[in-house]
Protein backbone atom coordinates (compact mmCIF):
# COMPACT_ATOMS: atom_id res chain seq x y z
CA UNK A 1 0.00 0.00 0.00
CA UNK A 2 1.31 3.29 -1.02
CA UNK A 3 1.88 6.04 1.92
CA UNK A 4 -0.79 8.12 0.16
CA UNK A 5 -3.37 5.52 0.09
CA UNK A 6 -2.61 4.63 3.92
CA UNK A 7 -2.91 8.25 4.57
CA UNK A 8 -6.04 8.71 3.05
CA UNK A 9 -7.77 5.32 4.97
CA UNK A 10 -6.63 7.62 8.36
CA UNK A 11 -8.90 10.48 6.86
CA UNK A 12 -11.39 8.24 7.24
CA UNK A 13 -11.47 8.99 10.97
CA UNK A 14 -12.59 12.18 11.07
CA UNK A 15 -16.17 13.02 10.78
CA UNK A 16 -17.53 12.72 6.86
CA UNK A 17 -18.49 16.78 6.84
CA UNK A 18 -14.64 17.87 7.97
CA UNK A 19 -13.20 14.88 5.20
CA UNK A 20 -15.69 16.21 2.58
CA UNK A 21 -14.85 20.19 3.30
CA UNK A 22 -10.62 19.42 4.28
CA UNK A 23 -10.31 16.32 2.88
CA UNK A 24 -8.25 16.98 -0.13
CA UNK A 25 -6.38 19.73 0.85
CA UNK A 26 -5.05 17.34 3.91
CA UNK A 27 -3.93 15.14 1.90
CA UNK A 28 -2.09 17.42 -0.40
CA UNK A 29 -0.01 19.27 2.28
CA UNK A 30 0.41 15.59 3.73
CA UNK A 31 1.99 14.63 0.55
CA UNK A 32 4.19 17.42 0.54
CA UNK A 33 5.48 16.92 3.88
CA UNK A 34 5.76 13.36 3.02
CA UNK A 35 8.02 14.36 -0.21
CA UNK A 36 9.74 16.44 2.12
CA UNK A 37 10.35 13.60 4.83
CA UNK A 38 11.57 11.63 1.86
CA UNK A 39 13.63 14.09 0.58
CA UNK A 40 16.07 14.83 4.39
CA UNK A 41 15.67 10.92 4.79
CA UNK A 42 14.28 11.87 8.59
CA UNK A 43 13.19 8.86 10.18
CA UNK A 44 10.61 6.85 8.74
CA UNK A 45 8.84 5.64 12.76
CA UNK A 46 9.11 9.26 13.58
CA UNK A 47 7.34 10.76 10.98
CA UNK A 48 4.38 8.04 11.16
CA UNK A 49 4.25 8.52 14.72
CA UNK A 50 3.52 12.14 14.30
CA UNK A 51 1.08 11.56 11.67
CA UNK A 52 -0.81 8.82 13.70
CA UNK A 53 -0.76 11.15 16.60
CA UNK A 54 -1.72 13.89 14.67
CA UNK A 55 -4.97 12.09 13.00
CA UNK A 56 -5.89 10.29 16.32
CA UNK A 57 -5.71 13.81 18.59
CA UNK A 58 -7.75 15.81 15.95
CA UNK A 59 -9.82 13.18 14.60
CA UNK A 60 -10.71 12.58 18.17
CA UNK A 61 -11.23 16.13 18.91
CA UNK A 62 -13.02 17.13 15.76
CA UNK A 63 -15.85 14.16 16.98
CA UNK A 64 -16.80 15.16 20.40
CA UNK A 65 -16.76 19.53 18.71
CA UNK A 66 -19.40 17.82 16.70
CA UNK A 67 -21.40 16.22 19.32
CA UNK A 68 -20.79 19.07 21.32
CA UNK A 69 -22.51 21.30 18.82
CA UNK A 70 -25.21 19.18 18.69
CA UNK A 71 -25.42 19.37 22.12
CA UNK A 72 -25.65 22.98 22.55
CA UNK A 73 -28.72 22.62 20.25
CA UNK A 74 -30.25 20.85 23.02
CA UNK A 75 -29.03 22.72 26.08
CA UNK A 76 -27.75 25.87 25.42
CA UNK A 77 -23.98 26.64 25.44
CA UNK A 78 -22.78 24.71 28.33
CA UNK A 79 -19.43 23.80 29.10
CA UNK A 80 -17.62 20.53 27.72
CA UNK A 81 -17.71 19.05 31.44
CA UNK A 82 -20.97 19.13 32.31
CA UNK A 83 -22.50 17.99 28.98
CA UNK A 84 -20.13 15.26 29.16
CA UNK A 85 -20.26 14.89 32.83
CA UNK A 86 -24.31 14.76 32.88
CA UNK A 87 -24.35 12.40 29.78
CA UNK A 88 -21.92 9.84 31.29
CA UNK A 89 -24.10 9.85 34.81
CA UNK A 90 -26.92 9.22 32.85
CA UNK A 91 -25.67 6.39 30.98
CA UNK A 92 -23.44 5.24 33.94
CA UNK A 93 -26.87 5.46 36.01
CA UNK A 94 -29.03 3.62 33.11
CA UNK A 95 -26.66 0.81 33.27
CA UNK A 96 -26.10 0.43 36.63
CA UNK A 97 -29.99 0.66 37.23
CA UNK A 98 -30.94 -2.88 36.73
CA UNK A 99 -27.93 -4.41 39.39
CA UNK A 100 -28.92 -1.85 41.98
CA UNK A 101 -32.79 -2.97 42.06
CA UNK A 102 -31.65 -6.52 41.46
CA UNK A 103 -29.44 -6.27 44.76
CA UNK A 104 -32.47 -4.48 46.41
CA UNK A 105 -34.99 -6.76 45.42
CA UNK A 106 -32.52 -9.82 46.72
CA UNK A 107 -31.97 -8.18 49.80
CA UNK A 108 -35.56 -7.28 50.55
CA UNK A 109 -34.58 -3.79 52.26
CA UNK A 110 -36.80 -1.49 49.91
CA UNK A 111 -39.35 -3.85 47.88
CA UNK A 112 -41.22 -0.12 47.02
CA UNK A 113 -38.65 1.14 45.38
CA UNK A 114 -39.42 1.58 41.87
CA UNK A 115 -37.60 2.25 38.69
CA UNK A 116 -38.59 5.36 37.71
CA UNK A 117 -38.26 6.87 41.36
CA UNK A 118 -34.59 5.51 40.93
CA UNK A 119 -34.31 6.99 37.40
CA UNK A 120 -36.07 10.52 38.52
CA UNK A 121 -32.99 10.80 41.48
CA UNK A 122 -30.69 10.16 38.87
CA UNK A 123 -31.89 12.82 36.83
CA UNK A 124 -31.98 14.99 39.34
CA UNK A 125 -28.50 14.49 40.47
CA UNK A 126 -27.21 14.75 37.08
CA UNK A 127 -29.11 18.27 37.33
CA UNK A 128 -27.38 19.12 40.00
CA UNK A 129 -23.91 17.80 38.50
CA UNK A 130 -25.02 20.27 35.34
CA UNK A 131 -25.69 23.49 37.47
CA UNK A 132 -22.47 23.07 39.64
CA UNK A 133 -20.33 22.58 36.75
CA UNK A 134 -22.15 25.69 35.04
CA UNK A 135 -20.76 27.55 38.05
CA UNK A 136 -17.58 26.63 36.90
CA UNK A 137 -18.22 28.18 33.33
CA UNK A 138 -19.78 31.21 35.02
CA UNK A 139 -16.44 31.73 37.01
CA UNK A 140 -14.60 31.50 33.77
CA UNK A 141 -16.81 33.96 31.87
CA UNK A 142 -15.50 37.51 30.79
CA UNK A 143 -16.04 39.75 33.61
CA UNK A 144 -18.60 42.45 32.25
CA UNK A 145 -21.38 38.96 31.73
CA UNK A 146 -20.36 37.45 35.85
CA UNK A 147 -22.76 39.88 37.48
CA UNK A 148 -25.66 39.12 35.12
CA UNK A 149 -24.99 35.52 35.50
CA UNK A 150 -24.62 35.24 39.33
CA UNK A 151 -27.81 36.99 39.42
CA UNK A 152 -29.26 34.13 37.18
CA UNK A 153 -27.66 31.48 39.40
CA UNK A 154 -28.76 33.04 43.01
CA UNK A 155 -32.32 33.27 41.59
CA UNK A 156 -32.15 29.50 39.95
CA UNK A 157 -30.82 27.89 43.04
CA UNK A 158 -33.72 29.55 45.28
CA UNK A 159 -35.98 28.53 43.19
CA UNK A 160 -34.49 24.67 43.05
CA UNK A 161 -34.37 24.78 46.83
CA UNK A 162 -38.01 25.99 47.23
CA UNK A 163 -38.48 22.80 44.74
CA UNK A 164 -36.50 20.41 46.23
CA UNK A 165 -38.40 20.86 49.72
CA UNK A 166 -41.43 20.73 48.23
CA UNK A 167 -41.06 17.44 46.39
CA UNK A 168 -39.53 16.19 50.02
CA UNK A 169 -42.09 17.58 52.38
CA UNK A 170 -45.61 17.35 50.15
CA UNK A 171 -47.92 14.27 50.19
CA UNK A 172 -49.62 16.39 47.59
CA UNK A 173 -48.88 14.74 44.04
CA UNK A 174 -49.68 17.76 41.74
CA UNK A 175 -47.32 19.97 43.90
CA UNK A 176 -45.00 17.18 43.85
CA UNK A 177 -45.52 16.36 39.92
CA UNK A 178 -45.29 19.90 38.82
CA UNK A 179 -42.18 20.36 40.80
CA UNK A 180 -40.62 17.29 38.86
CA UNK A 181 -41.37 18.84 35.93
CA UNK A 182 -40.25 22.22 36.91
CA UNK A 183 -36.82 21.44 37.80
CA UNK A 184 -35.36 20.28 34.68
CA UNK A 185 -37.40 22.62 32.31
CA UNK A 186 -35.52 25.52 34.75
CA UNK A 187 -32.69 24.45 34.52
CA UNK A 188 -32.79 24.07 30.64
CA UNK A 189 -34.20 27.44 30.14
CA UNK A 190 -31.92 28.55 32.69
CA UNK A 191 -28.56 27.69 31.15
CA UNK A 192 -29.94 27.14 27.64
CA UNK A 193 -31.52 30.81 27.05
CA UNK A 194 -28.70 33.67 28.39
CA UNK A 195 -25.60 31.93 26.99
CA UNK A 196 -26.71 30.49 23.24
CA UNK A 197 -26.82 33.49 20.57
CA UNK A 198 -29.73 32.04 18.79
CA UNK A 199 -32.87 31.99 21.71
CA UNK A 200 -35.08 30.63 19.81
CA UNK A 201 -33.06 27.73 19.48
CA UNK A 202 -33.18 27.59 23.13
CA UNK A 203 -36.90 28.73 23.64
CA UNK A 204 -38.23 25.67 21.18
CA UNK A 205 -36.07 23.03 23.17
CA UNK A 206 -37.04 24.63 26.86
CA UNK A 207 -40.81 23.95 24.77
CA UNK A 208 -39.89 20.89 23.57
CA UNK A 209 -38.67 19.49 26.66
CA UNK A 210 -41.48 20.77 28.52
CA UNK A 211 -43.97 18.77 26.25
CA UNK A 212 -42.10 15.39 26.11
CA UNK A 213 -41.78 15.59 30.17
CA UNK A 214 -45.28 16.17 30.34
CA UNK A 215 -46.13 13.16 27.56
CA UNK A 216 -44.16 11.08 29.95
CA UNK A 217 -45.66 12.29 33.01
CA UNK A 218 -49.49 11.93 31.53
CA UNK A 219 -48.49 8.53 30.32
CA UNK A 220 -47.50 7.40 33.82
CA UNK A 221 -50.92 6.18 35.89
CA UNK A 222 -51.94 8.31 38.63
CA UNK A 223 -51.11 5.06 40.54
CA UNK A 224 -48.02 4.57 39.41
CA UNK A 225 -46.99 8.28 40.40
CA UNK A 226 -48.36 7.33 43.84
CA UNK A 227 -45.73 4.07 44.40
CA UNK A 228 -42.69 5.88 43.01
CA UNK A 229 -43.20 9.58 45.18
CA UNK A 230 -44.82 7.58 48.28
CA UNK A 231 -48.03 9.15 48.80
CA UNK A 232 -50.79 7.46 51.63
CA UNK A 233 -52.67 5.77 48.51
CA UNK A 234 -49.58 4.84 47.03
CA UNK A 235 -48.48 2.73 49.93
CA UNK A 236 -51.80 1.54 50.82
CA UNK A 237 -51.45 -0.14 47.02
CA UNK A 238 -48.12 -1.70 47.76
CA UNK A 239 -49.00 -2.64 50.97
CA UNK A 240 -52.20 -4.70 49.05
CA UNK A 241 -49.78 -5.73 46.36
CA UNK A 242 -47.22 -7.16 49.23
CA UNK A 243 -50.29 -8.54 50.95
CA UNK A 244 -51.67 -10.61 48.11
CA UNK A 245 -48.09 -11.68 47.10
CA UNK A 246 -48.03 -13.15 51.15
CA UNK A 247 -51.19 -14.60 51.43
CA UNK A 248 -52.81 -15.27 47.67
CA UNK A 249 -56.17 -16.69 49.46
CA UNK A 250 -57.06 -13.34 51.42
CA UNK A 251 -56.48 -11.46 48.37
CA UNK A 252 -59.98 -10.58 47.85
CA UNK A 253 -61.14 -9.45 51.19
CA UNK A 254 -57.77 -6.82 51.12
CA UNK A 255 -56.35 -4.81 52.46
CA UNK A 256 -56.69 -5.95 56.02
CA UNK A 257 -56.38 -9.68 55.18
CA UNK A 258 -52.86 -10.29 56.21
CA UNK A 259 -50.54 -8.31 58.67
CA UNK A 260 -47.08 -6.79 56.91
CA UNK A 261 -44.42 -4.54 57.77
CA UNK A 262 -44.13 -1.71 54.82
CA UNK A 263 -40.77 0.36 54.76
CA UNK A 264 -40.81 3.53 52.86
CA UNK A 265 -37.07 5.00 51.32
CA UNK A 266 -38.46 8.14 53.42
CA UNK A 267 -38.09 5.68 56.87
CA UNK A 268 -41.82 5.27 56.64
CA UNK A 269 -42.90 2.44 58.55
CA UNK A 270 -46.47 1.54 58.56
CA UNK A 271 -47.81 -2.35 60.20
CA UNK A 272 -50.73 -3.14 58.84
CA UNK A 273 -53.38 -6.00 59.91
CA UNK B 1 -5.89 32.55 22.26
CA UNK B 2 -3.63 29.81 22.44
CA UNK B 3 0.16 29.50 20.65
CA UNK B 4 -0.70 27.38 17.54
CA UNK B 5 -3.62 29.96 16.23
CA UNK B 6 -1.44 33.26 17.13
CA UNK B 7 1.01 31.48 14.64
CA UNK B 8 -1.29 30.97 12.56
CA UNK B 9 -2.67 34.33 12.25
CA UNK B 10 0.98 35.94 12.35
CA UNK B 11 1.87 33.88 9.10
CA UNK B 12 -1.49 34.81 7.71
CA UNK B 13 -1.31 38.52 8.05
CA UNK B 14 1.54 38.47 5.65
CA UNK B 15 0.02 37.31 2.65
CA UNK B 16 -2.86 34.39 1.56
CA UNK B 17 -1.11 31.19 1.48
CA UNK B 18 -2.01 27.75 1.09
CA UNK B 19 -2.02 25.22 3.84
CA UNK B 20 1.30 23.95 3.26
CA UNK B 21 3.07 27.27 3.36
CA UNK B 22 1.67 28.30 6.47
CA UNK B 23 2.75 25.16 7.97
CA UNK B 24 6.33 26.05 6.75
CA UNK B 25 6.07 29.44 7.81
CA UNK B 26 4.68 28.91 11.39
CA UNK B 27 7.79 25.91 11.54
CA UNK B 28 10.25 29.11 10.36
CA UNK B 29 8.30 31.55 12.72
CA UNK B 30 8.64 29.16 15.65
CA UNK B 31 12.39 28.38 15.13
CA UNK B 32 11.14 24.98 14.58
CA UNK B 33 9.02 25.04 18.24
CA UNK B 34 5.66 25.08 17.19
CA UNK B 35 5.49 21.26 14.48
CA UNK B 36 2.31 21.45 12.73
CA UNK B 37 0.63 18.56 12.04
CA UNK B 38 -2.50 18.65 8.92
CA UNK B 39 -4.89 17.34 11.50
CA UNK B 40 -3.84 20.19 13.75
CA UNK B 41 -3.52 23.26 11.00
CA UNK B 42 -7.06 22.39 9.44
CA UNK B 43 -9.03 21.65 12.45
CA UNK B 44 -7.60 25.25 13.43
CA UNK B 45 -8.33 27.18 9.74
CA UNK B 46 -11.68 25.45 10.60
CA UNK B 47 -12.64 27.19 13.33
CA UNK B 48 -10.82 30.24 12.30
CA UNK B 49 -13.05 30.15 9.29
CA UNK B 50 -16.46 29.81 11.30
CA UNK B 51 -15.44 32.41 13.52
CA UNK B 52 -15.20 34.53 10.71
CA UNK B 53 -11.51 35.35 11.36
CA UNK B 54 -10.03 33.83 8.61
CA UNK B 55 -11.24 33.47 4.87
CA UNK B 56 -10.78 31.24 1.40
CA UNK B 57 -9.65 33.73 -1.02
CA UNK B 58 -11.70 33.26 -4.62
CA UNK B 59 -9.54 33.14 -7.25
CA UNK B 60 -7.64 31.37 -9.48
CA UNK B 61 -4.78 30.61 -7.69
CA UNK B 62 -7.32 28.39 -5.11
CA UNK B 63 -7.95 25.02 -6.37
CA UNK B 64 -9.94 22.06 -4.03
CA UNK B 65 -6.37 20.63 -3.35
CA UNK B 66 -5.04 24.11 -2.50
CA UNK B 67 -7.02 26.65 -1.27
CA UNK B 68 -5.46 30.08 -0.23
CA UNK B 69 -6.38 31.55 3.04
CA UNK B 70 -6.26 35.32 4.09
CA UNK B 71 -7.39 37.02 7.11
CA UNK B 72 -9.91 39.00 8.12
CA UNK B 73 -10.86 42.90 9.11
CA UNK B 74 -12.15 40.99 12.22
CA UNK B 75 -9.18 38.47 12.51
CA UNK B 76 -6.35 41.22 12.11
CA UNK B 77 -8.27 43.43 14.60
CA UNK B 78 -7.75 40.04 17.30
CA UNK B 79 -4.76 39.85 15.81
CA UNK B 80 -3.58 43.25 16.94
CA UNK B 81 -5.51 42.72 20.41
CA UNK B 82 -3.41 39.59 21.12
CA UNK B 83 0.04 41.45 20.11
CA UNK B 84 -0.77 44.39 22.17
CA UNK B 85 -1.23 42.40 24.83
CA UNK B 86 1.20 40.63 24.68
CA UNK B 87 4.02 43.80 24.04
CA UNK B 88 1.94 44.68 27.33
CA UNK B 89 3.10 41.70 29.07
CA UNK B 90 6.65 41.89 27.95
CA UNK B 91 6.96 45.49 29.17
CA UNK B 92 5.45 44.81 32.17
CA UNK B 93 7.80 41.48 33.31
CA UNK B 94 11.03 44.67 31.87
CA UNK B 95 9.87 46.63 34.21
CA UNK B 96 9.80 44.09 37.40
CA UNK B 97 13.59 42.67 35.80
CA UNK B 98 12.04 39.26 35.43
CA UNK B 99 13.65 38.34 32.80
CA UNK B 100 16.34 35.78 34.23
CA UNK B 101 13.15 33.93 34.99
Amino acid sequence: MKPAHMYRALLRLYPRAFQKRFGAEMLDTWQQLHALHQKTKSSTVVFWARTLADTFANAGYQHITKELTMGRVVFGKLSVESVYITIGILCFGALLLPVVMGLLEWSGQSPMLSGFFVLALLLVFGLIVLGVSNVSYILRAPHGERPKLRRIMLVYAAVMVVLFFAVWNTQDQTLTLLALLAAPALTLGVFGQPFIKKAWVATGALALSGLLIGAFAAALSTDRLDDLLFTESGLARAEQRMCQKANPQDAPQLPGGCVITVQGAKGYSKEIQ
Amino acid sequence: MNKTTLYILVALARQPMHGYAIMKQVGEDSAGDVALGPGTLYGTLKRLLEDGWVAEVDGQQSDRARRYYELTDLGRRNLGQELDRLRAITKLSAQLNLAQL
